[in-house]
């Protein structure tokens, strides 16, 4: 299938502070590579798909600059999107005590998105426990004060990285199945008109 | 060691595990014009299949192109799974008892090689030994100069240079100070400049093309551009205006990744360095940015006027990170990238009165609109004044 024609089912957007590792968790999730990346100027968007239960779907990634002088432009990105990921770095406090910044831009999703709190760079402190500076403790709690689930990860050794994805896909299948049944009382006959239309158009031009 | 003799077998598959790159092994194959079996010597390397009369023999026979090369590695390969003894390739019978090492090692010894590049060079330092001993047979040649960077600390250097640039800037204007998007800027001077003269420039075209008012206030600049931008799309390009609103896309959304960075992320290298080209003879850094940018839309405008959602246009502009430049010029599907054709659209749109009049008119509504946070910036330029003196 052409990549310009295929259809995202979710809209996934990054937000946090520069370096607390959101482009490197995108790498993880979509390559699963670990790399230095370049830094993100704007946004850019990958995709993933999800195995669920039922079928397959495509999930649409934004990863955003986090530098705070952009953030007029990152409440853009976020219109729409169904799942927002915050991010933390737990070796840098800063990055902790900023995140109500990136809270306040959930005016701008839609009303069925949920939010996943995550503290990054968990393998910095396997070796020693000196440079966490946010605890688990406070992450969770914070999580549930903005009521969003929480992990702690790290893209580098892929720790936690299967179980988000998986909570990721489980609460958009849960969301969309709610969704369903009011789509199919209303919108089911328009939809099903309106793809066709679609694709005759296609065939023509 | 004596190459004829079957029982050296254990001895040369350990031989070929030295050289994980290249495959080697004995195989007894049969002649084609005088039909008896012959023991030779074959070396698979880098997509070529050759073998010799002997191990020390330079001279190789029987050169195979990939393609024949790997009919003859998937029937060896076959022989082994079913324990034959002989194979028939191209009319060729060959006897399996030498080691012609499956693909599948090779492909490991590639992925060894590309996750150490990928490990951050503090990582890669502390495991020196280790990769010595691995680089003692050879770095694979795709991956060599990354390598040589890497281990040699030159990559450490290069860094240390931006750092140095990006630094002196960001002291030197620190009513700005750093950011994201200039490091890509100072990384293309230093390209072809040194460390001094990059820092120069950067400051230069900082100051005199009124580029640090892309980043000034929270991205000033930048978001009267888009706001312009927005305005030009409508006027030249109704369509696509027309399709970016029924889909909620923004100009924003792409021109955001674009600009901070003047064309140096998100496209590939040879695209934002033809920019710059132009950009530098530029007198006016508004117009020659909003041309070229309303260009490329102007360009794609077939593709974008058809699109079923935002994510497509974001996968169409993703193709411009990896396209090659070749490519925008003999690949029909690349077209709406080629560079020239962009410059000289952008070179036509402002040669126009419209253009122009819309990017005065908008430039001085969207500054008239912000006064407010205009003043605040000269507030803070007053301050800077003083630091200067």
């Amino acid at each position: 299938m052409n990549e310009e024609e295929e259809k995202y089912d979710l809209k996934i957007i990054l937000l946090g502070s520069s370096k607390v590792g959101k482009t490197t968790l995108v790498n993880r999730l979509t390559q699963g590579t670990f790399e230095n990346p370049e830094q993100t100027t704007g946004a850019t968007f990958s995709k993933k798909k999800y195995q669920g239960e039922l079928q397959e779907y495509t999930f649409s990634i934004w990863d955003t600059a986090g530098e705070e002088r952009f953030d007029s432009l990152s409440s853009f990105y976020c219109r729409n999107s169904g799942c927002e990921l915050i991010l933390y770095d737990i070796t840098d406090r800063n990055s902790f005590t900023n995140l109500d910044r990136f809270f306040d831009k959930l005016q701008y999703t839609n009303e069925d998105s949920f939010v996943i709190l995550i503290g990054t760079k968990l393998d910095l402190i396997e070796e020693t426990s000196k440079l966490r500076k946010v605890t688990l403790e406070e992450g969770k709690k914070k999580a549930n004060d903005k009521n969003s689930y929480f992990f702690e990860i790290s893209s580098k050794t892929g720790h936690n990285i299967q179980e988000l994805w998986e909570t990721v896909g489980d609460l958009f299948e849960k969301n969309s199945q709610k969704n369903e049944i009011k789509h199919r009382q209303d919108n089911n006959h328009f939809q099903i008109n309106s793809f066709t239309n679609n694709q005759k158009k296609k065939n023509c031009c | 060691m004596n190459p004829k003799n079957n029982n050296n077998n254990n001895q040369s598959q350990k031989q070929a595990k030295d050289l994980e790159n290249e495959k080697t092994g004995f195989l007894t194959k049969l002649g084609g014009v005088v039909k008896n079996w012959k023991n030779r010597f074959f070396v698979l390397n880098d997509g070529v299949l050759l073998y010799f009369v002997a191990k020390e023999d330079c001279t190789p026979r029987g050169q195979k192109t990939e393609e024949e090369r790997n009919i003859w590695v998937d029937a060896i390969d076959k022989s082994r799974e079913k324990h034959l003894k002989r194979i028939q390739v191209e009319k060729r019978l060959i006897e399996v008892d030498g080691i012609v090492k499956p693909e599948e090692e090779k492909k490991k010894v590639m992925k060894k090689w590309s996750n150490i590049v990928n490990q951050p060079l503090s990582i890669i330092q502390g495991n020196l030994e280790k990769l010595k001993v691995l680089a003692r047979k050879g770095v694979p040649s795709s991956l060599r100069g990354k390598i040589w960077m890497n281990i040699s600390g030159a990559v450490i250097a290069k860094e240390k240079k931006l750092r140095t640039v990006l630094l002196a800037f960001s002291s030197h204007r620190n009513d700005v100070q750093y950011a994201q998007g200039m490091a890509f800027i100072a990384a293309l001077f230093l390209l072809y400049l040194s460390t001094e003269d990059a820092f120069w420039l950067l400051n230069h075209v900082m100051s005199e093309y009124r580029l640090i008012e892309i980043y000034k206030n929270n991205v000033y600049g930048l978001r009267k551009l888009t706001t312009v931008l927005n305005q030009l799309i409508q006027a030249f390009l109704p369509k696509v205006y027309k399709k970016f609103e029924e889909i909620g896309f923004l100009v924003e959304f792409i021109a955001g990744s674009w600009l901070p960075s003047l064309f140096l992320s998100n496209s590939a290298l040879w695209f934002g360095i033809r920019f710059w080209d132009m950009f530098i003879f530029e007198h006016d850094p508004e117009i020659s940015i909003l041309s070229f940018t309303l260009a490329i839309f102007h360009r794609s405008q077939n593709i974008l006027s058809k699109v079923l959602s935002v994510d497509q246009i974001f996968a169409h502009f993703k193709i411009l990170r990896t396209v090659k430049l070749e490519d925008t010029c003999s690949n029909k599907k690349y077209y709406y990238f080629n560079i020239d054709n962009i410059i000289s659209s952008a070179s036509n749109f402002q040669k126009k009165e419209l253009f122009q009049k819309i990017v005065k008119s908008e430039i001085e509504k969207f500054d008239q609109a912000n006064v407010n946070e205009e003043k605040e910036d000269e507030k803070y330029l007053e301050v800077y004044k003083d630091y200067l003196l």
